[in-house]
């Protein structure tokens, strides 16, 4: 059960602000800065629901001060061009980050193979959302980004990793005032499209991989592996939406949104409410069978 | 008749002295380790650990306690609550596996109350504490298994130790109590 405090500074906070920043960005036409925009609506939800210590302790704090290195990484991404895409590997190394504090419990092996399927994630999303942004408007890929993130986070907190649901969901807050916004900032900057997604493509799958990371590992009864996998190669369905034939956009556009959407949360939805049915369940009433 | 009680008594009170001194070893089956914790202000909550372990020694000049908890083991009697209880938000039981206390010096308060100062670390960190120790009784259970049972009550802030679980759902202090039976053998 979610406090007030957690609502409103968790996972309200990051949309108002990523709202209120996007305002300025719309009027300055800082197209450049979305990535930057995202990883403050994060850090500031973050710091006032949990204060994040430095040097780093454990994986929460991990994943705050990695959103720096995804805000960096993301703004070069799109400075530099397509030819770059290997910078979305910076997923791997956010994963490496949030799972390194308990190696000795879980085992070098599972921190490696995170790391290379959070890396081949980063990458074949940077890879082919640029793409997909030259056939629909960003704006839909952006939306269909938030829905990812808002599952991934639904299903980390159901996992009881509180923290790290509170932080997913702020984050899919923060990217829907983008995602609404990036149309007009992308038309009125000069920017194109895909350039942005591009930026805004490392920053979410960086964050998306640490997030299902922690919530696979963390936890005593963490993420499945199937919930790990799905969520984390969702964001592929969007650019396989953007293939469908035909001369309306706006059929891949739905396509594009509703795709990976609908798969995340029929995942999303029924683990939240088994999680809502166990929160209020005591030992003794749990059948324990012949 | 005299001489015979005297001898009699010398010894019992030498063997007393000599069992004493032995270091014990926990013996989980007799022994409890409960906390209580307020939920939202509103109501108590009590849970208890079922994995720990450790050694003591009850001695005039060098009592000492080396008590190790197994955090993972945390019991509410809510399976969703314990899961969540050894994530991240607060035990996060995969990082720091363990909670431990090791004590630095002993006071001998009475014949039957200790005053331990020691280093308790938890999720990570380590603080100096002191708990009140009492001693409830000495005996041998089963004959030939000499044991000593103790009882400590204290109080540990969550804030302390950097667990910064919502203190709006789960107070921040915690009421510890651990009755603990050590045994010889």
């Amino acid at each position: 059960m979610l406090t007030d405090r957690q609502i409103w500074v968790g996972i309200a906070l990051p949309g108002l602000v990523s709202m209120a920043l996007m305002l300025i960005v719309i009027w300055r036409r800082w197209a450049l800065a979305l990535p930057t925009v995202l990883g403050i609506a994060i850090m500031i939800g973050y710091w006032l629901l949990r204060r994040p210590e430095l040097p780093p302790q454990d994986g929460c704090d991990w994943l705050f001060w990695m959103q720096v290195p995804l805000m960096l990484g993301g703004t070069l991404f799109q400075l530099l061009g397509a030819r770059w895409a290997a910078v979305g590997a910076i997923a791997g190394a956010v994963t490496y980050a949030v799972l390194r504090p308990i190696m000795p419990a879980i085992g070098p092996a599972a921190i490696w193979s995170s790391l290379v399927v959070a890396t081949l994630w980063g990458t074949t999303v940077a890879i082919t959302l640029p793409w997909a942004a030259r056939r629909i408007d960003s704006m839909w890929i952006a939306a269909a980004l938030a829905g990812i993130v808002g599952a991934s986070a639904v299903i980390v907190l159901s996992s009881n990793f509180l923290t790290y649901g509170i932080i997913g969901m702020g984050a899919a807050m923060a990217i829907l005032p983008i995602a609404v916004a990036l149309r007009r900032t992308a038309h009125r900057s000069g920017n194109d499209g895909p350039g942005i997604i591009r930026g805004l493509s490392v920053s979410i799958m960086g964050l998306l991989a640490g997030l299902l990371a922690g919530g696979r590992y963390y936890p005593h009864t963490g993420v499945s592996p199937f919930q790990f996998h799905v969520l984390g190669a969702a964001p592929l369905l969007i650019p396989l939406a953007c293939c469908l034939p035909g001369k309306r956009d706006w059929v891949r556009c739905v396509a594009a949104v509703v795709l990976p959407s609908a798969i995340v949360w029929c995942i999303a939805i029924p683990a939240a409410w088994a999680a809502r049915h166990a929160a209020e369940t005591t030992d003794s009433q749990v059948p324990r069978g012949l | 008749m005299k001489r015979l009680v005297a001898v009699a008594l010398f010894v019992a009170c030498v063997s007393s002295f000599a069992f004493a001194a032995v270091p014990l070893t926990v013996d989980p089956v007799h022994s409890s380790f409960v906390f209580k914790v307020t939920h939202a202000n509103i109501g108590h909550i009590w849970g208890h650990f079922s994995d720990y372990g450790g050694t003591f020694v009850i001695d005039d000049s060098n009592s000492a306690f080396d008590i190790t908890v197994n955090p993972a083991s945390v019991d509410t009697g809510a399976k969703k609550r314990d899961e969540h209880l050894q994530a991240p938000d607060y035990f996060n039981t995969k990082q720091y596996p363990a909670i431990t206390f090791k004590s630095t010096a002993v006071k001998k308060v009475s014949d039957s109350r200790l005053e331990a100062t020691g280093d308790l670390t938890l999720h990570g960190v380590t603080r100096s504490i002191v708990v009140p120790i009492e001693i409830v009784g000495k005996g041998e259970f089963p004959r030939g298994t000499g044991r000593v049972g103790i009882e400590a009550t204290f109080s540990v802030k969550l804030s302390d130790y950097k667990i910064k679980g919502d203190p709006k759902s789960v107070a921040d202090e915690i009421l510890i109590i651990a009755s603990l039976e050590g045994k010889d053998k």
